[in-house]
């Protein structure tokens, strides 16, 4: 059973479609990444999920049950979302204090999340004058109090600083490392590609592309980028061994479909001169723009 | 449920503005109970000692009501006005239970709040050595009568900010209610409405007698009522209401 589920999920608010028939699910074990342009529904699929706001259809399950209906959700799943929903005047350990109070969580659980997330030095702070950075570890301390196994986090990188940004991505691949879920909305690609084993896009609430990030970026290709000052000659020579090149003027050449290693061959056959070979891959912002841009769109 | 109530009462522990009504309420009644002794033996006013003094002395903590209101208030309006909504639903998906857990705990900390203005004014009329403080059956009466009027007005108040939600017009609106739309009444002709009005009911609970007013348990069912029923309405928006 997937961990989470989400199975032709629909939001409309009066005349907009914020989701229109959304379905995808998100394997045990995993962190899959949710991605979408803004507007795309990204944050209403998360508050269905998190049985803030109401479906006008279809269902989203946590392990196989709706998030109004388990029993102590703190210990199934733990939320990140906005890093505004704080009382600015209580400090931070008090603000864990209540929401760990209705679960039966221990109080000395909320110093040990306080301490998880580096923030043991500011929990007689109050919020009020918390950074950014440090609302949103404090929102993921929260939604460690339970030690759930599934996490679902809303942009968790905001306002992270890039040892922040660094420190959370090890932080959620140990969680998963040790069989734990993690479903993260996020803006910055390349960090979604370093740390995201599958990739959920989105837009205008509708599903553009569900996989792994290599199996997206791969629908996009790559390519192989070569210098040389007989790109003329080149680019016959590839031509003609059925490889698809296209001349880049004044002394490139760009050859698609094919490995480094298949370029260095027939340029080693044919004695041509090369100053430099560079494999492009199309990384996740590529395949992102390109599968969510309308014209390409391949929903 | 209890751990429930248990966290409203945390939360109002720990917002400071809490304790900012509470010491609006004191010095209110103080101010009230001062005035009140300022003008004991001379013309009009009750004399020392006796029996309906100490009554009027422990009466000044009623002005303590709107403040418990208002308490009541910021109890719903505060979850809007900060967005803490979001991470309060998290932990309680049942919005229903949580409802009634907010006001269990409101009307808890209004009856306190209402227990201590009673103690503040009880020990300002002793202070001053012009009240007698005698515990007979009437007392018990008018104490009980007015820590349940507290409680039935700060649950009143969690009622009107779960509807109201915007949170300065949901304070405003109790104070309109009780100091225009009520004195209005009489006004316009419509005094016969007053005794059903949440101020009747309650001028009804401390012992006042004015033209129609209801007995005690009767004002009790009518504060009840409209607590339930603006709970009710209240408890149902929310639970339809989506959390964005």
């Amino acid at each position: 059973m997937a961990a989470l589920s989400v199975q032709g999920l629909t939001k409309r608010f009066a005349r907009l479609t914020a989701v229109d028939d959304l379905t995808f699910d998100v394997q045990a074990g995993t962190i899959a990444g949710f991605l979408g342009p803004n507007g795309a529904g990204k944050t209403t699929t998360l508050r269905m999920l998190l049985g803030l706001v109401h479906p006008t259809d279809g269902v989203a399950l946590i392990d196989g049950t709706p998030y109004h209906r388990l029993d102590r959700p703190a210990f199934k799943v733990g939320a990140a979302l906005e890093a505004t929903g704080f009382h600015p005047g209580r400090t931070a350990r008090n603000h864990l204090r209540i929401l760990a109070h209705p679960n039966g969580i221990r109080s000395t659980r909320v110093d040990e999340v306080l301490a998880e997330v580096d923030l043991a030095g500011a929990a007689r702070r109050r919020v009020g004058g918390f950074s950014l950075g440090m609302r949103q570890r404090l929102m993921l301390a929260g939604a460690l109090l339970g030690d759930p196994p599934i996490l679902v986090l809303d942009e968790p990188t905001n306002g992270l600083d890039p040892a922040g940004v660094h420190w959370l991505r090890q932080f959620l691949r140990s969680r998963v490392d040790h069989g734990g879920t993690v479903l993260v909305s996020s803006h910055l690609l390349a960090e979604l590609a370093l740390s995201a084993d599958s990739v959920v896009i989105v837009k205008n609430g509708r599903l553009v592309a569900q996989g792994s990030v290599q199996e997206l970026t791969g629908h996009t290709g790559s390519a192989v980028r070569v210098r040389t000052p007989q790109a003329k000659e080149l680019h016959q020579m590839l031509t003609s061994r059925g490889i698809l090149a296209e001349l880049a003027p004044p002394d490139e050449i760009v050859a698609r479909g094919v490995t480094s290693q298949q370029v260095g061959e027939a340029v080693a056959a044919t004695g041509l001169v090369v100053y430099e070979m560079q494999v492009e891959r199309h990384n996740l912002e590529d395949a992102f723009l390109q599968l969510t841009d309308t014209d390409g769109n391949r929903a | 449920m209890s751990a429930l109530v248990r966290t409203e009462l945390l939360k109002l522990c720990w917002t400071r503005g809490t304790w900012g009504f509470v010491a609006a309420a004191v010095l209110l009644v103080v101010v009230r109970v001062e005035l009140l002794l300022a003008g004991v033996g001379q013309v009009g006013g009750s004399a020392p000692h006796s029996p309906q003094l100490t009554l009027e002395v422990l009466g000044t903590s009623g002005l303590g009501v709107f403040v418990i209101t208002l308490l009541g208030v910021v109890t719903a309006t505060r979850e809007f006005h900060h967005a803490t909504w979001t991470s309060t639903l998290l932990t309680t998906p049942g919005r229903r239970r949580l409802v009634l857990a907010k006001a269990i705990a409101a009307a808890a900390v209004g009856a306190a709040l209402a227990a201590l203005l009673f103690l503040v004014v009880a020990v300002a009329g002793l202070a001053s050595g012009d009240i007698t403080l005698t515990v007979d059956a009437r007392l018990v009466r008018f104490v009980a009568g007015g820590l349940l009027s507290a409680a039935c007005w700060a649950w009143l108040g969690l009622a009107v900010g779960l509807l109201v939600r915007h949170q300065a017009a949901a304070l405003l609106l109790p104070v309109l209610w009780l100091l225009v739309v009520e004195t209005l009444l009489s006004s316009y002709g419509l005094q016969v409405l007053l005794p059903w009005t949440p101020g009747g009911a309650t001028r009804a609970i401390s012992g006042d007698k004015f033209a129609g007013v209801l007995p005690v348990w009767a004002a009790v069912l009518v504060l009840v009522g409209y607590g339930a029923v603006l709970t009710a309405v209240g408890t149902r928006r929310l639970v339809r209401s989506d959390v964005c």
